[in-house]
């Protein structure tokens, strides 16, 4: 099969899944006696009907940009990385507060870039300990991920609960960060902010790594067959946790450019899940950065439509996980599947 | 030719539609509520039953939205205020202050309402409840129930989540009401604290307890979720305790007498009916107490008998209260002056 007569196929494949979720989720609309046109036409307006409505779902593309990179960088080096959850709020809390305790002291333009960068090791660094755990115990990166997750989310709300929480708040967050190092926004009273263009220049990169580099070659060799990269003089251990580090860094920019873009300071339990939905994203861009952008358009799309979706028909905001679900199941469980059993008969 | 006409037709038909809509469009309430969103027997609920209320006797429209954490506040207000077609869009909760704080300046044009918590800006009207009053009463309650059973060192517990000054107002009423009525007794103050302090049945529980060792047995919480840690104290001590914002009696109704209730519906239906009328008095702070039926409680769904001459007794206070003969002391620093200004008959 040809290299495009291939990508048709999957291009296909995506937007048969995408229809088939919809009607399905317009069946259970009826069941449940809610009139699924009208809860659709919200759903469009609520994504693309205004330019608040556009910038909302760019604003809730970015993170998932961010991450999608992550889990597909991972998934190319033929390791799973499910802690991206845990490496968003540790990224986002390292970055938040290293930028408030700067800031007093140092002018923006060198505290923003080294609460980022700060924020990217900190994501670098949980990334990598599954990477290592791995390397060197040959636990499953998947079993420490989650457990990584669970310490990383507890232990940033037990920070902004305690020791860190706002003075004079009730509720678990940060001091706001100062105007002067939030990103700025690309159109005014929205959430859109530049984050946009990071996310895109890092899509560049990745793809630039991953086509054009020796790193991003050994990365592909490992995913392809992990024995004959090793024969063939690849550091299989080095590259592990070089992939799952570097993976938890992208992860963690997604938390950090929450933090500094939209919202401006670390809010507990911000994420809620961003970082389970870049597996999918992941998975229906085939971790190509073309293929991660069009996914996290798709997912932003339905996360900001079914907003206007249950405010105006009525039906719950959660409708969109099902849809979301439901795309997941068609797209993805056959990679999945061929991912999981491929490996284990290798 | 044919077809322009019937196009015309059409799309006369349409404008005339859209027009007609535009017209006679009614009044449309936004509401975003807490965390947690509907079913949870409380805050969510009691709003969303006000604003029903508002629909059905004055035909006001509202939609509602349940963010799933706290981090959803900025974007849902984002999201309503740039539709541009509610009269006011209310917030529930202390919570969702910061996030209004931050969106409401850039949106001068839209109105804005906050329950619960009191925020100056000019197009923001503040919806806060007189705690103190409804707290007044059920510590009234205590008190007399304490004359009845006539301990040696009447005690009573009161178990708040913080020592902020939110939850101060509750402190003051419960203890001026008790001593109000029945000047021997004494009432026990703790704090839950923490990292969870809303949340926290375990803590909660713990405290309960050691009250009960020192001789309460009638228990006031103000502190949320972590109420239940009270009940549970209760339940296993077997002693009395009180709910509080919503008529918690059904939860375990052999050991829960009363609630103070916090009667949200009210503010959320009076703030419906204020952007129906255009006098939504932005930029103001609006507080409910008895009065106005923005505070109460209630014995309702408790099996504890209680004898009619003590809640005769306790309403009879309320009618004082909403007839301003007696004031309820809203910080605990009040609390001796209005002792010492007030004797019970």
């Amino acid at each position: 099969m040809t290299r495009n007569r291939k990508y048709l196929e999957d291009v296909g494949f995506s937007l048969v899944a995408i229809l088939l979720s919809f009607l399905l989720v317009a069946v259970i609309m009826l069941i449940l006696g809610y009139n699924p046109i009208e809860a659709y036409k919200a759903l469009f307006e609520g994504a693309f009907g205004s330019s608040y409505s556009l910038s909302l779902t760019l604003s809730k593309s970015v993170p998932l940009i961010f991450v999608g990179l992550a889990v597909g960088f991972a998934l190319q080096g033929g390791l799973f990385n499910i802690g991206g959850e845990g490496q968003i709020y540790i990224g986002g809390f390292v970055a938040a507060i290293t930028g408030l305790l700067l800031s007093h002291t140092i002018p923006a333009f060198i505290t923003l870039p080294v609460a980022v960068l700060s924020g990217m090791a900190g994501g670098f660094l949980w990334g990598g300990t599954i990477g290592l755990i791995k390397a060197k115990l040959n636990i499953n990166e998947v079993i420490v991920a989650i457990m990584m997750n669970y310490i990383a989310q507890l232990m940033t709300s037990y920070f902004v609960n305690g020791p860190f929480i706002a003075a004079k708040s009730m509720t678990p967050q940060t001091e706001i960060l100062p105007l002067n190092l939030q990103l700025p926004k690309i159109i005014p009273n929205t959430q859109l902010t530049t984050s946009l263009y990071i996310a895109l220049i890092m899509c560049v990169l990745y793809g630039f790594v991953m086509k054009r580099t020796v790193f991003g070659f050994e990365v592909k060799a490992m995913g392809n067959n992990l024995h004959s990269a090793a024969t063939g003089g690849i550091y299989v251990a080095r590259n592990t946790v070089l992939i799952m580090a570097l993976s938890g860094a992208l992860a963690a920019m997604a938390g950090i450019f929450e933090v500094f873009g939209t919202y401006g300071r670390f809010i507990d339990g911000f994420s809620s899940g961003i970082g389970f939905t870049g597996i999918a994203i992941a998975f229906i861009g085939q971790s190509t950065p073309i293929g991660i952008i069009l996914a996290s358009l798709l997912f932003g799309s339905l996360q900001a439509g079914a907003m206007q979706m249950s405010m105006m028909a009525g039906i719950s905001a959660n409708i969109n996980n099902v849809i979301q679900g439901l795309v997941i199941v068609f797209i993805a469980t056959p990679n999945i599947i061929r991912f999981a059993f491929g490996k284990r008969r290798s | 030719m044919r077809r322009i006409g019937i196009f015309a037709v059409v799309l006369l038909v349409a404008a005339s539609g859209f027009t007609f809509a535009q017209s006679s469009s009614p009044t449309r309430v936004g509401c975003i509520l807490g965390v947690g969103g509907l079913g949870d027997l409380s805050f969510n609920d009691l709003v969303y039953a006000g604003l029903q209320k508002a629909q059905k006797e004055l035909g006001i429209q509202f939609d509602y939205v349940e963010p799933q954490s706290i981090s959803d506040f900025e974007t849902y207000l984002r999201k309503m205020a740039s539709m541009k077609t509610y009269s006011v869009i209310i917030s529930v909760g202390y919570d969702q202050v910061d996030p209004l704080t931050k969106v409401a300046p850039q949106f001068p044009g839209q109105k804005f309402a906050i329950i619960d918590e009191s925020l100056n800006l000019p197009n923001v009207v503040s919806y806060v409840s007189k705690e103190e009053e409804g707290s007044f009463l059920v510590g009234a309650l205590a008190g007399f129930l304490k004359k009845a059973n006539t301990a040696k060192n009447p005690t009573i517990g009161f178990i708040a989540a913080l020592d902020i000054p939110l939850l101060d107002k509750f402190y003051a009423g419960y203890e001026a009401g008790a001593r109000y009525v029945n000047s021997s007794v004494k009432v026990i103050a703790n704090y839950i604290g923490g990292n969870a302090p809303f949340s926290d049945i375990t803590t909660a529980k713990e405290i309960a307890l050691k009250q009960f060792n020192q001789g309460a047995d009638i228990i006031y919480h103000a502190a949320g979720g972590s109420g239940l840690g009270v009940f549970q104290a209760a339940k296993e001590k077997n002693f009395y305790a009180i709910g509080v914002n919503s008529n918690q009696n059904p939860i375990d109704p052999n050991h829960i007498i009363a609630s103070m209730l916090k009667r949200v519906d009210t503010a959320a239906y009076k703030i419906a009916v204020a952007a129906k009328q255009g006098n939504l008095k932005t930029g103001k702070t609006v507080i409910l107490g008895l009065a106005d039926g923005g505070i109460d409680y209630t014995v309702e769904g408790s099996k504890v008998t209680i004898d009619p001459k003590i809640l005769k007794a306790v309403n009879d206070i309320k009618q004082s209260i909403i007839d301003g003969k007696l004031t309820a002391p809203d910080t605990h620093a009040k609390v001796e002056a209005f002792l010492k200004a007030n004797t019970y008959k």
